[in-house]
């Protein structure tokens, strides 16, 4: 198997809070591949966001310890100085927001903060950044991409701060692009184009992608592989077909119970989120999980890996269940 | 943009208006009779009448309202009860060197607050930024007096490196022909090439001017503080350093532009206040100005005077109040000028 481009070994994030440490992410593994698009998938508040800015190291360092490796074409972002991932931020690693309307600077036009991204990792003269972003523009589909250079993102629309945004990130031609949410604050018809300008333009560049959502289907629309998280952990890890057609952990499967399709009721899954300072013994999962055995909520479970590029983080399931042979 | 500025300019005249009725009847309602001020303490009651007569006094309050407002308007600000001069003259005379004192000043406390400021954000809560609180708390809590003195004994008395008062040196003054153009020396030496004249005015303009910038430097550190510790929160900052904007374009652009809207709000208000509240300071250093003037007039119920000074720092309100609003729309292109 060759090297991926990113790997996410032992990942802990730790929130300094008025109530002491809270641990909010715990991973085992977690890879992107070159020229994949990686989806990560869970509830609001299990820890999506704070994975992505763990990559990057943009946690404030005062209110947040990050624990493990995050592995960049070999090299441990982990514990690098500022000033090396100022390197890497934007122009290795480029990350697109969830809202696009509180991702730009109010008081500086759209034009003027993108070639800023452009003279910092390239240099160059004005006139050379000024082309390059007029062509980034069209590359993402702007019409009038010099009118468009010259507006303040509030005289934009969702979609086309998304856009623009998007063309920041590959401004530098970017080896991993790190999505987080970008289609949440959009409407429909607009995260349909935004999603597929995106699968477009990492196909265009070969880049790996990592998108975070807690949409299945986003990551059914735009994905090759899937991880599903809850409360701070990844709990099964696929490739999309395989999940969508045999979800192996209970929690995938309630949350593709969840989703609403033709002849099929709604089955949301009962109970509640647990609260990430109090986190249950054993299994997260365990006091929702209809399939809980008396050793779920005594023993944590360990990712299995049932081969086929499945795993899954639960001790109940069976590798014949999720239709891999062994 | 037009309608703004008519709008605004009609708001000017409302304002002043109403600025006019306050310091006209300001003046009736106190006990000190004007004409009694206007003939002196030795004379007659038949001349106190007939000062009445002068003044108009024996007129129904709105005719003399009337005649107060036209006065205004065609500059004519009435005479001083003291030394019978016209007030707008001698306001035209201590005018520019309370100008050329506020203009200095505030230039100091921008270049001395604003680099503070950052400085007390990017450091937060650590030693940068509570030395810089000492110096901002220092400075708006010293009294101007006590430091003028201070700077005075060191500057002048220890160090011999600038004068103690005045505008000029009296030697340089009678070896020296002065032009007069706008009464700013500074100014007038630019206009002239006279740059002996330039170097003297500004040395002397030095200590009163630091003395004055000491509040405001206060003042502009902490806001520029506080207003960059909340954009510094937002979401695009964090999205900038994700593009790997370096820390000090975030902190020197990214977050002190929409900054700086607040603090220019701050500092326009306490340029306002200091046209004609900074009494002390040009006392100490024998400085012609607004403070001393306003302050003399006080002294000597002096109604026309004082009502000239009130007029004349409503107008300095009201045209630092629009400064202030283009400002912020050009810092902060979604306020729209309407
Ligand atoms: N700065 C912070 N301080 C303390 N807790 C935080 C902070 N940011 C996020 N959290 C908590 O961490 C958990 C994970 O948050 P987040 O990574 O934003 O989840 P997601 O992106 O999946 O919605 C949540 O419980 C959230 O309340
Ligand atoms: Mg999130």
């Amino acid at each position: 198997m060759p090297e991926p481009l990113l790997s996410i070994e032992q990942l802990t994030v730790t929130f300094r809070t008025e109530h002491g440490p809270v641990q909010v992410v715990d991973i085992e593994q977690l890879t992107v591949g070159r020229n994949e698009v990686v989806g990560l998938v869970g509830e609001s508040g299990c820890g999506k966001s704070s994975v992505a800015l763990s990559i990057l190291g943009l946690h404030p360092a005062h209110a947040a310890r990050v624990g493990g490796r995050v592995v960049l074409e070999g090299r441990n972002l982990v514990g690098l100085s500022e000033r090396e991932l100022q390197k890497i931020r934007g122009s290795k690693v480029a990350m697109i927001f969830q809202d696009p309307a509180t991702a730009f600077n109010p008081v500086f036009t759209v034009g003027e903060q993108l070639m800023r991204v452009i003279r910092t990792h390239k240099g160059g003269t004005q006139r050379q950044a000024r082309a390059r972003a007029l062509e980034l523009l069209e590359l993402v589909g702007m019409p009038d991409p010099a009118g468009v250079s010259c507006r303040y993102p509030h005289q934009l629309s969702g979609g086309q701060r998304q856009r623009i945004m998007i063309a920041v990130a590959l401004s530098c031609g970017p080896d991993l692009l790190i999505a987080d949410e970008p289609t949440t604050a959009l409407d429909v018809t607009i995260e349909a184009q935004i999603l597929d300008l995106l699968k477009q333009l990492q196909r265009q560049f070969g880049m790996g992608v990592l998108l975070i959502t807690h949409d299945l289907g986003v990551v059914a629309r735009t994905c090759d592989r899937v991880a599903v998280m809850y409360a701070g952990r990844v709990v099964e890890e696929a490739p999309v077909a395989d999940l969508f057609r045999r979800p192996a952990h209970p929690y995938s499967r309630g949350l593709l119970g969840s989703l609403p399709r033709r002849g099929q009721e709604l089955r949301p899954i009962g109970g509640t989120v647990p609260d990430l300072r109090h986190l249950p013994p054993g299994c997260r999962f365990a006091p929702r999980c209809p399939l809980a055995v008396p050793t779920c909520t005594t023993h944590d479970p360990k990712l299995i890996d049932f081969g086929s590029g499945r795993s899954a983080a639960c001790p109940v399931v069976h590798a014949e269940e999720v239709g891999v042979r062994d | 943009m037009r309608t703004f500025l008519l709008r605004r300019l009609l708001l000017a005249v409302v304002v002043l208006f109403g600025v006019s009725v306050f310091t006209f009847l300001a003046a009736r309602v106190v006990p000190a009779d004007a004409a009694a001020k206007w003939v002196g303490p030795k004379a007659t009651a038949a001349q106190i009448a007939r000062a009445r007569i002068y003044l108009g006094l024996n007129d129904p309050l709105p005719v003399q309202y009337l005649r107060y407002l036209s006065g205004l308007v065609r500059g004519d600000w009435g005479e001083s009860v003291v030394t019978h001069q016209p007030v707008l003259g001698d306001i035209k005379a201590y005018l520019p060197p309370s100008l050329e004192l506020l203009v200095l000043s505030s230039l100091l406390a921008m270049a001395v607050g604003i680099p503070l400021g950052i400085l007390s954000a990017r450091y937060q809560d650590r030693i940068p930024d509570q030395l810089s609180r000492l110096v901002a708390i220092t400075g708006v809590s010293v009294p101007s007096f006590w430091l003028a003195l201070l700077l005075q004994l060191l500057f002048f008395q220890k160090l011999k490196l600038l004068p103690v008062g005045g505008r000029l040196d009296s030697v340089f003054r009678l070896a020296h022909s002065v032009p007069v153009m706008t009464g700013s020396y500074v100014l007038d030496g630019l206009l002239a090439g006279d740059w002996a004249l330039v170097g003297s005015a500004l040395k002397h303009l030095i200590l009163p001017a630091v003395t004055l910038a000491a509040y405001p430097i206060g003042l502009v550190t902490r806001m520029v503080r506080s207003s960059m510790t909340e954009v510094l929160g937002e979401d695009h900052i964090r999205a900038a350093r994700a593009m790997g904007i370096p820390n000090r374009t975030i902190l020197g652009r990214y977050a002190l532009k929409p900054a700086m809207g607040p603090t220019a709000t701050v500092l326009a208000l306490s340029m306002a206040y200091s046209l004609s509240g900074t009494f002390l300071i040009e006392a100490v250093f024998a400085w012609p100005g607004l403070g001393r003037y306003a302050a003399g007039a006080l002294i000597a119920a002096d109604y026309p005077a004082i009502m000239g000074v009130t007029v004349l720092v409503a107008i300095a309100y009201v045209v630092l109040n629009l400064i202030v609003d283009l400002v912020h729309a050009w810092l902060d292109p979604r306020i729209s000028l309407r």
